[in-house]
Order: structure tokens, then C-alpha cells, then sequence
């Protein structure tokens, strides 16, 4: 018999500390700036970043303080204290699996920009090549944050990385629900980091941020728990399908509304979408004819653009906004919300959450 | 449970570009390791790769002009090798519509040394003066591995999933995990698995040089990588591809595809124990090849060959032949193809599944280039060290990543 997975709330990293909850209400707002080096492609872009954070009660080891920069300290340090936060979950299970979606690291650190700036081409193939940090092609390998991570929560079971934007953070959440469900594994940290905002970030995607009119980018992290130990959210559902080449949503939407038809118990009270840029109100009119009552949430009006952070962005969200039900006096039946992945690869993936029966 | 098997396979490796070919030019006893011309240009000598020139990417471009422009140097490698692979095995991608999925293994694309500067010079420049870069959409596309994918699939009439892993040198093994635990639980039948990477890029041999990971310099540039012998001192980097199409066998035996081999099992994880090296002791690597047989339902006396992680370290080659010995013991058949091929990080993976494959159909073992003995207190393996004639019916292949990120398959006679 299938064991149930259950879904455990964890941590949101974003600038100035802000909380999505809020974000989306329009209670607090966040500071974003023009990105400087976005006009040299003719894109409007503001920038949310985050600053570097500060993991000294982390007590990282040697290895962990060298081969890091900030991106993957974001990762790290949500992972971690995800961790810290959900401690007997992790003290219960015998077999742990980490799954992350990754932006790549790149190598745009500020003083490399300035150095780059005054020398010839020779110059910088001599420093390149004799000068550079010996620690570098670890800081600049996707897999060094996922290491540290795995060292730090002793998790030492299933793993898998992915890539890149908002894909890769789905894929993170739906491969741990496979493995949860094949019994591979008995507790999965699941989460996804957000690429710095540089010029290398706006070139390696340049071709996607053309589909936005306006591009705003936040730098984020995020992660969650999924187990087979009770929690208040069981994962009802999990899906991934892929829209044709050339093709729209249309027909995973009405899928969706087929899948949904499953779970009559399950009052769908919101829906959490990440991604689908520039087709966002079209998706939104189809989805209200399959959504009925329930409330559209997308994330990005809230935060911005969060990549592969999306993901666990949007469940965490889903995890407090169910909790904060339980004490609604006009709750009639059970409660369930979606969350809605729609990644650049084209691909589509959700998970619903619900109150336990 | 779904059996799995494997119906197409495809490689593209410098030098050759032909599954058949190439391990028909490995069991010669073929090197395809030269020193390096970029990092030469560059006033580093001796560096050894297995590299892809630039006329062997103009003689694929010319095959595939539709996507020449779109693809890095590593992605058009992975294109003639997904190619191949589609077009062997038989299946009609657009009609499996979405019970067909695409995994790829990636790793991250370093720059040149010359593409960096002038990229910040077209900066420079632009933040001044307003205008856009002078450089090509494509070069820039290379900074993301996984800008393959929609391409991939747009060419092949993919429906279905996509998936991208990140797992550094592990990448073309768990890809193909991937793959085959679609298939197994029902959610495909079809899945096209595929990893490759660019290893020769100069910043990489840089990067790697810093690690100590490279081998010293030689005079004989074939020779400077020595899986498992007592005088290896590193590995040396390669650019490489390679796809399988792994399928349901009542699926593959209904249309008459061709059976190549099973895919039956495997194991991925993660070691939690140093980001730049394993247990000293094997017992690690030792664990992800008992899950592995574990999950194929084997034990340890049924595998007849092990195709190791192998890279030439000191430290990966000590653990694994301590781990190699201690599961199988001193008597199974060991190859690593790296002697002759160098290590093409995410590529390696699914270059040797292929390999492994082509070894069960032809009943042959591989050679491993280089080696005479092991180091004093290192296991006394069975290195094969020229190819012959082998009953084999099942495989054990490594593939072992930085930080801790292990997979081993086990592959076996159809």
C-alpha cells in the first residue's frame, strides 16, 4: 500500500528579509533598481537582490567557507536552517534525499569585472591561468552547494540536481515525489536558489527575458520538507507534462481540470502559479474556468522573477495559507491549494496540497 | 515490474563519431588523448585533451545546418549523438507523443579566456555608449548547458517531458536513472538519455590544473592518463557525447525494435562526507555499487565486468579499486575507457553506458590504456589491459562526481 507524503513547511529567502505572504497582499514592498547592464541589451529590467547572509552560527568547516560565494551561501543557508527548522523530521528518517534546482555559478564577482577592465587579452589569459583562486573550479561547479548541503543536513540518500530556471526547481519537487512515492526515500528536502543578477545571468537567458515586456528579477531561495511523517498538508497530487513544440497550455489546463475532478473531498481554495511569462492572463482566464472559486495567486506580482527558487517559493506559501485555514470560521469541507510550475522548457507541473482527511 | 532495455544508441567523441567505430578503434587499443592546441595558444604546454577540433564542428554544422547556429560546441556534439541514437533505435518520437520523455545530463559551460574579455569589453563599451555587444546570440547561449533542450526536442518532435541534472561527472549516469525509473513506474515508455559535455575548455584544464586533478606533463601525450597504475598523476579532460533510448521491452519487442541490452537497475547518491574527495577507504563508492545490485536484484557474483569511474587521481582510482575489490573481489574484469578517452565530466556517464552496451553485444571487453601495476598498498585488480573475447551478461558501470555525487548502473545481456 502506497504510504502518504506529506508536505512541511520550510524557509523563504528574500530581499530585505520580506515575506511573500505580505509581498502579494501589497503590505510591504520590495526595493528593486534598474539593472545597469540590462540596456546594453535593450531590456527594461529592475533588480531585487539580496545581500551576501551571514552563516557564522551555521559553523561551517573550512572546505565550505572557501568554495562558496554568495549565490550558493543563499542555498546553503535556506537548506540548512529549512533543516534546523524541521529537526525531528530529519532525526526520523532513516533514508533522506536532497533535490535541488541550480542556476549556474558564474564568476562575475566585482573585483574580477575590475581587473577585466584595464588589461589586453594576454593579460588576462595570464592571469586566468596562473593567478586565479586555486578554488575556483569548486566555487564554479553547480554540484559544490548541493555537497555542502548534503555534509551539513548528514543527508547522504537519494540526490539529484537540476537545471536551470523554474524548471529546474519543479523537477526538484516532482523528482522527490517519485521517490517518496517508490519508496526510495523516506524524507526529501526539496528547494531551488535564483541566479545572481549579473550581465552573464542576462546574456545566458537573454532569449527568454525578450518574451517579457517589463523584467523583473529578485534574487531568492527557498526550500521544503516532503515525508511520510504526518503533517496538517498531505500531497494529494503530483504532475508533470510538457506543452508541444509551438503549442499553448490549453491542453494541460484542461487537464488539470480532469485531475481535479479526482478529489471531490478537496475544496480547491488557491491556486499558486510560478512562471508562464508573457502568457500569464491567458493562462489566468483558462484557469478560472477550471478553477471555479478559487483565488490565482502568481507569485511573480508579489516578488518578481525567482527562477528555480519559484517552486518552494510557491509551496511554502501554499503550507501557511492552508495552516491559517484552520482557524477560518467559514471553512466548509476540506481545503486544498495548487501549486503551478510553468517553467521555460515549455513544462508544466503541479502539486496539490490538502488538509488531511 | 517494467523491464527496461536499451534500442538505439549514439556517440560523438573527437575523433569518432560512430557508436560501432569507436569501440571497434577502443578495443584496438586507439588513443584519441593529443595536447592541447587552445591552451598551447594560450602558452600553456604539455596540456593533453581529448578535444574537438574545429573542423570536425564545421563537418557536424554542415549536417545539421538547422540548429548550427542555435548549439554550443558540446550541444551539437549531443545532437548527432541523439540523432544517431532516435534513428537506429526505430521510434517515431512524435507519435509516443507524451509517454516519450527527454533526460540530459549538463554541467556548466566555461568560457574562453578571449570570449570573457571581450564580452567585458562589449560592456564597457555599451554601458557608454548604448550598444549592443558584438557578439553572436550562440556564444552566449553557451553559458547555459541546458539551452539545448527546447532545440532537442523542436528537431525530434518531442511531446513529452524534458528534464535537465545537474550532477556534475555523474550526470550522464543519472540521467539515464532518470530514464529508466520513468519507465519502470509507468509514466513513460520511451526515454531518451543523453549527457555531454565540453571538458576540454581552456578555464576548465585551468580550474582542474588548480585542484590537482590534471595529470603532469609528458612527453607522450597518450600515455598521461593511467587509470589505476601506480604511476598515474591525474586525469585529463575530454569533450564528449553520447544518448541511449531506453524503452519498455514489451513496448520495443511489439514494434520489433531492435534489443540491445537491459537497463537493470541502478543507484544515485550522495556521499555527505568532503566536497574534493571520497572515503579513502572505498566504502562509499563500495555502497553505491551494492544499491545498484540491490536494485537489479543481482549479487555481487553476477556481475562479470566493472566499468569503472577510473579518471587516473590517486585519490578516485585508490578508493574505487578498494571498493571493486572488496564487492566483486580481485578477480572481475576492470576497463577505464579514460585512458583512451580522457574525462568528459557530465559526458563520461552515458559514453560509458554505451560502451557497456556495445561490450555485452560483442562479448568483448575494452582495454585500459596505460596501466602496469598498482601503487604500493592499492588493490591488485584484474586491469584488462588488452581487449578480448569475455562471456558477459551483466555490467557495473561508475560514474563518480565531484563533492560526493555517486551513480553505478548495471547493464546486462538483452
Amino acid at each position: 500500500m502506497l504510504q502518504p507524503i506529506y508536505l512541511h513547511r520550510g524557509l523563504t529567502l528574500l530581499p530585505g528579509q520580506a515575506d511573500l505572504r505580505q509581498l502579494l497582499s501589497g503590505a510591504t514592498q520590495l526595493v528593486s533598481t534598474a539593472v545597469p547592464a540590462a540596456s546594453a541589451l535593450d531590456l527594461d529590467c529592475h533588480g531585487s537582490f539580496l545581500g551576501d547572509v551571514d552563516m557564522s552560527d551555521l559553523a561551517p568547516d573550512r572546505s565550505v567557507k572557501k568554495t562558496t560565494e554568495r549565490q550558493s551561501r543563499w542555498l546553503i543557508n535556506t537548506a540548512v536552517r529549512t533543516k534546523d527548522a524541521l529537526a525531528p523530521l530529519f532525526s526520523g528518517a532513516e533514508a533522506k534525499g536532497l533535490y535541488i534546482g541550480l542556476g549556474t555559478v558564474d564568476c562575475d564577482e566585482a573585483d574580477e569585472q575590475a581587473f577585466l577592465a584595464s588589461c589586453t587579452t594576454q593579460d588576462l589569459s595570464d592571469h586566468k591561468l596562473t593567478h586565479n583562486n586555486p578554488m575556483v573550479g569548486l566555487i564554479l561547479l553547480n554540484t559544490t552547494a548541493t555537497s555542502h548541503i548534503s555534509q551539513m543536513c548528514q543527508i547522504t540518500g537519494q540526490n539529484c540536481c537540476f537545471a536551470h530556471l523554474q524548471d529546474g526547481g519543479a523537477n526538484a519537487a516532482i523528482e522527490a515525489s517519485y521517490d517518496l512515492a517508490e519508496q526510495r526515500t523516506q524524507l526529501a528536502l526539496v528547494g531551488g536558489g535564483a541566479h545572481k543578477i549579473t550581465p552573464w545571468y542576462l546574456l545566458a537567458n537573454e532569449q527568454y527575458w525578450r518574451s517579457f515586456s517589463k523584467l523583473w528579477l529578485t534574487e531568492a531561495a527557498a526550500f521544503f520538507v516532503m515525508s511520510h511523517q504526518p503533517s496538517a498538508n498531505r500531497l494529494l497530487a503530483h504532475y508533470r507534462g510538457r506543452r508541444g513544440n509551438g503549442g499553448d497550455w490549453t491542453a494541460l489546463i484542461r487537464q488539470l481540470a480532469l485531475h481535479l475532478t479526482e478529489w471531490p473531498k478537496h475544496r480547491l481554495m488557491q491556486i499558486i502559479i510560478s512562471g508562464g511569462m508573457p502568457e500569464q492572463q491567458q493562462i489566468k482566464l483558462q484557469l478560472q474556468n477550471v478553477a471555479g472559486a478559487a483565488k490565482l495567486i502568481f507569485i511573480e506580482e508579489g516578488c518578481g522573477f525567482i527562477g528555480a527558487a519559484s517552486c518552494a517559493a510557491a509551496v511554502n506559501l501554499a503550507l501557511e495559507l492552508l495552516q491559517d485555514d484552520v482557524a477560518a470560521p467559514d471553512a466548509d469541507g476540506l481545503d486544498a491549494v495548487l501549486v503551478l510550475t510553468l517553467g521555460p522548457s515549455q513544462q508544466f507541473s503541479y502539486l496539490l496540497t490538502g488538509k488531511q482527511p | 515490474m517494467r523491464q527496461v532495455v536499451v534500442t538505439g544508441v549514439g556517440v560523438c567523441v573527437p575523433g569518432c563519431s560512430e557508436p560501432q567505430q569507436l569501440f571497434s578503434q577502443l578495443a584496438q587499443g586507439q588513443s584519441f588523448i593529443n595536447f592541447d592546441e587552445k591552451m598551447a595558444a594560450l602558452g600553456v604546454r604539455n596540456v593533453a585533451t581529448c578535444a574537438v577540433s574545429k573542423d570536425e564542428i564545421a563537418t557536424l554544422h554542415a549536417l545539421y545546418p538547422a540548429v548550427a547556429a542555435e548549439l554550443s560546441v558540446s550541444g551539437t556534439m549531443a545532437f548527432h549523438a541523439l540523432t544517431h541514437a532516435v534513428k537506429s533505435s526505430g521510434i517515431d518520437v512524435p507519435l509516443l507523443a507524451k509517454r516519450c520523455g527527454l533526460f540530459y545530463g549538463v554541467h556548466k559551460s566555461l568560457i574562453s579566456p578571449e570570449l570573457l574579455f571581450n564580452l567585458w569589453q562589449g560592456y564597457n563599451e555599451t554601458l557608454q555608449q548604448l550598444k549592443v555587444a558584438p557578439l553572436s546570440e550562440a556564444e552566449f547561449r553557451q553559458f547555459r548547458p541546458d539551452h539545448v533542450l527546447p532545440v532537442f526536442a523542436r528537431e525530434i518532435g518531442l511531446h513529452g517531458q524534458v528534464q535537465a541534472v545537474a550532477d556534475a561527472c555523474a550526470a550522464g549516469a543519472t540521467n539515464i536513472l532518470s530514464g529508466l525509473r520513468r519507465i519502470r513506474a509507468g509514466r513513460l515508455d520511451v526515454a531518451i538519455c543523453g549527457a555531454a559535455d565540453e571538458g576540454s575548455q581552456p578555464l576548465w584544464n585551468l580550474v582542474f590544473r588548480h585542484l590537482g586533478a590534471l595529470s603532469s606533463p609528458d612527453t607522450t601525450a597518450s600515455t598521461m592518463c593511467r587509470p589505476f597504475d601506480r604511476d598515474r598523476s591525474g586525469t585529463v579532460l575530454a569533450d564528449g557525447a553520447a544518448f541511449l533510448i531506453l524503452e519498455e521491452e514489451s513496448h520495443a519487442r511489439l514494434r520489433g525494435a531492435p534489443v540491445l541490452a537491459r537497463i537493470s537497475g541502478g543507484s544515485r547518491s550522495s556521499e555527505s562526507y568532503k566536497m574534493t574527495s571520497t572515503a579513502p577507504d572505498g566504502s562509499l563508492y563500495l555502497q553505491s555499487m551494492q544499491a545498484a545490485l540491490s536494485d537489479a536484484g543481482l549479487i555481487a557474483a553476477q556481475i562479470d565486468h566493472v566499468n569503472a569511474h577510473g579518471t587516473g587521481t590517486k585519490s578516485n582510482d585508490s578508493a574505487e579499486g578498494l571498493a571493486i575489490r572488496d564487492l566483486f573481489g580481485a578477480h572481475c574484469p576492470v576497463t577505464s575507457t579514460k585512458g583512451a578517452l580522457g574525462h568528459s565530466l557530465s559526458g563520461s556517464g552515458a559514453i560509458e553506458a554505451v560502451l557497456s552496451v556495445l561490450s555485452l553485444r560483442q562479448q568483448q571487453l575494452l582495454p585500459t590504456l596505460n596501466y602496469q601495476c598498482p601503487g604500493p598498498q592499492e588493490a591488485e585488480l584484474n586491469i584488462v589491459r588488452q581487449s578480448r573475447p569475455q562471456q558477459l551478461t551483466h555490467i557495473l558501470s561508475n560514474s563518480f562526481g565531484f563533492g560526493g555525487q555517486n551513480a553505478s548502473l548495471v547493464i546486462s545481456k538483452a
